[in-house]
């Protein structure tokens, strides 16, 4: 198996790299209709030009949402190749490549129903028209919270074939196996090896829980912006070592997979909402 | 005035190729008849289930056995999905493990192709095809090999699709198929998956003796017998008697060896139960599947029947339904019931499928 990833790397060769993320920038866009979570749950109950002391984000009506993510390590702007990096447990690397799956943007009202919005979008942290998007059809509503998957769902993980962000071209996807990448980071190590994490499988999910309720926003289109940090892979709550935990994840099933997928459950946070 | 005759010339081209085939119209147009797919009406020969975004038609069978047969899906044109699934072999490969297009040898034996699409009805799991389980569904696994670096070798999928949307013929084809002409991966594994779901093989002497057109032989009924009760207790994993598919669709650990050199489905699932287990091939069509296990390790039918009577090996993911013959040291067959029961198996050919007839 180690043989075959490790073909599979060198085979990706730059010019398709470079189609790639050309067709990458022009349509990665696969919206759906939002479904409210909760069938009974009227649209506007909530009378928000009323509620002064909501904390929280309120969308007056049918809306849209801005997503712009920026790439960090440990809270400064990622340079990518170049720059070395050293994690908690000592790694020193350089990054060449973050890739992930951005889906399944899910508002929480605060009586803890959800509203799904089911988008579908593949983010290359080189590719600055990928980390940029806009989610239509939002429901008006009073938010708390928010979830976001930087991922793919177990239901379009599981089976079949879809085009648009989840199109198995994009290389996200493991044709051996059962299902999709959801996130990817390489590089080199500093002693001249190389690391590569491909982290996916539906038990590793990285569903990311985001507090909307220390914002005082109204607004039909809300701009976020958020900051992914890729340090926080390697930490929080268990220290990564590329040395004990693994160079490689190029399955579901590796051993360090497990540890990485919760670790990164906090590497993406709010840096602004903006109305 | 020779300028004239030009323009004169000209325009009778444009005319003469506007007027190509006014009345049958565009050959290529979008044509969504669906194909008639022909499942036996015998007993056991359930439907099986077809993705509602993936219907048979005609024109998308067509396109699908044309790209199986077609070297341009690999990295180098050398190689098609029948280069190493071989009609006259039930759609598998005579060598023990294939050659890739860039000469890499695999590490596996080629699976047959039929009587597929049946895994998605009595596999309930996410793991159907391929030895260990790795795809989902036929139209994941038809991307698998496309990529594989000792398969077909490609980089990615860009650099096929751009290829087949070159080709001359390949964008129409797509367009009746699917109706555009732009190629996509899901529309070339669609069309591969479709091509596959119509390889069914129901037409060996078994099935006519099921259909009353033929007898049994003594022979062949006195191995069935073996296969379907305890004495080889064959059908718990190749199916109960009833059943046409000699398979049940699902995984187990023949016993092969005590310690497994390949980890089949736990490989996937990552379940230390799963280890060694690969998938039950069907015993249709055995004479002409050779060489036997995942690994291609037995050459003659008479060899795997000695492997189940008295070479099966312990270990900790053994089936139960083998590890039972180990107190009495196998199955003890004689020499007249294992020929028995290789007539019971030769008797699950079927020379139409091959091409023979």
């Amino acid at each position: 198996m180690t043989l075959y990833n490790f073909l599979k790397l060198g085979f990706r060769s730059n010019l398709s790299k470079v189609l790639g993320l050309i067709l990458l920038g022009v349509s990665l866009h696969s919206c759906k209709d939002p479904v409210v979570a909760t069938p009974n749950n009227p649209v506007v109950d909530e009378g928000w030009d009323t509620v002064t002391n909501f904390n929280g984000l309120i969308v007056p009506q049918t809306g849209k949402l801005n997503f712009k993510v920026n790439y960090s390590f440990d809270g400064q702007p990622i340079v990518f190749n170049s720059k070395k990096y050293i994690n908690a447990a000592n790694d020193t690397f350089t990054i060449a490549e973050i890739r992930h799956y951005f889906t399944n943007v899910t508002l929480i009202k605060p009586n803890g129903d959800r509203v799904n919005l089911q988008n579908y979008h593949l983010m290359d942290a080189s590719v600055a028209n990928t980390r940029s998007i806009t989610i239509d059809n939002v429901p008006p509503g009073n938010y708390v919270g928010m979830t976001i998957l930087l991922g793919v769902d177990s239901m379009k993980n599981r089976g079949g074939l879809q085009e648009g962000a989840l199109d198995p071209a994009w290389s996200m996807f493991w044709t051996w196996n059962t299902g999709y990448i959801f996130y990817r980071i390489n590089g080199a190590v500093n002693n001249g090896r190389s690391y590569s994490f491909d982290v996916g499988g539906d038990e590793h999910a990285p569903y990311i829980e985001l507090d909307l309720s220390t914002y005082k926003v109204k607004s039909k289109v809300p701009s976020f912006e958020l900051m992914l940090d890729a340090n926080e892979m390697f930490q929080n709550p268990e220290v990564y070592s590329f040395e004990k935990d693994g160079y490689v994840i190029h399955s579901n099933t590796d051993p360090g997979v497990n540890k990485m997928a919760k670790n990164m459950r906090d590497m993406l946070k709010i840096t602004s909402l903006m109305p | 005035m020779k300028k004239f005759l030009f323009v004169i010339i000209g325009i009778s081209l444009f005319i003469i190729a506007c007027k190509k085939d006014p009345e049958t119209g565009d050959p290529y147009a979008y044509d969504p008849t669906p194909y008639n797919l022909q499942i036996p009406k015998s007993l056991g020969w359930t439907s099986f289930p077809i993705p509602s975004d993936n219907p048979l038609t005609e024109a998308g069978v067509a396109l699908g056995r044309k790209l199986f047969n077609d070297p341009i899906l690999s990295v180098n044109n050398t190689q098609s999905c029948a280069s190493c699934h071989k009609v006259p072999n039930s759609f598998t490969d005579p060598l023990r493990f294939s050659i890739g297009a860039l000469g890499d040898i695999g590490e596996r034996q080629s699976m047959p192709l039929f009587n597929l699409a049946w895994a998605e009805r009595y596999n309930l799991t996410n793991h159907r095809y391929f030895w260990d389980g790795g795809a989902t569904d036929l139209e994941r696994q038809a991307i698998g090999p496309i990529l594989n670096p000792i398969e077909m070798a490609n980089p990615d999928l860009f650099s096929v699709l751009a290829r087949l949307q070159k080709h001359p013929e390949y964008p129409s084809l797509f367009r009746k198929a699917f109706g555009s002409d732009s190629i996509t991966s899901v529309k070339l594994a669609k069309a591969i998956a479709q091509f596959e779901r119509t390889l069914i093989s129901s037409n060996s002497n078994w099935d006519k003796a099921e259909r009353r057109e033929r007898l049994r032989t003594q022979s062949e009924i006195n191995g069935m017998i073996i296969f379907s009760t305890e004495k080889g207790d064959c059908f718990h994993c190749h199916g109960n008697p009833s059943s046409p598919f000699f398979t049940d669709y699902l995984f187990h650990n023949n016993g092969l060896d005590e310690m497994p050199k390949d980890s089949g489905l736990m490989r996937i699932t990552g379940l230390p139960e799963d280890f060694g287990l690969m998938k039950t091939p069907s015993l249709r069509n055995l004479s002409f599947t050779a060489p036997y296990m995942h690994d291609g390790r037995f050459n003659t039918l008479m060899e795997v029947i000695e492997f189940y009577n008295s070479g099966t090996k312990n270990s900790p993911t053994v089936d139960p339904m083998i590890s039972k013959s180990f107190p009495h040291g196998g199955l003890n067959l004689t020499p007249m019931e294992k020929n028995d029961l290789l007539n019971f198996l030769l008797s699950l050919n079927d020379s139409s499928f091959v091409g023979l007839k």
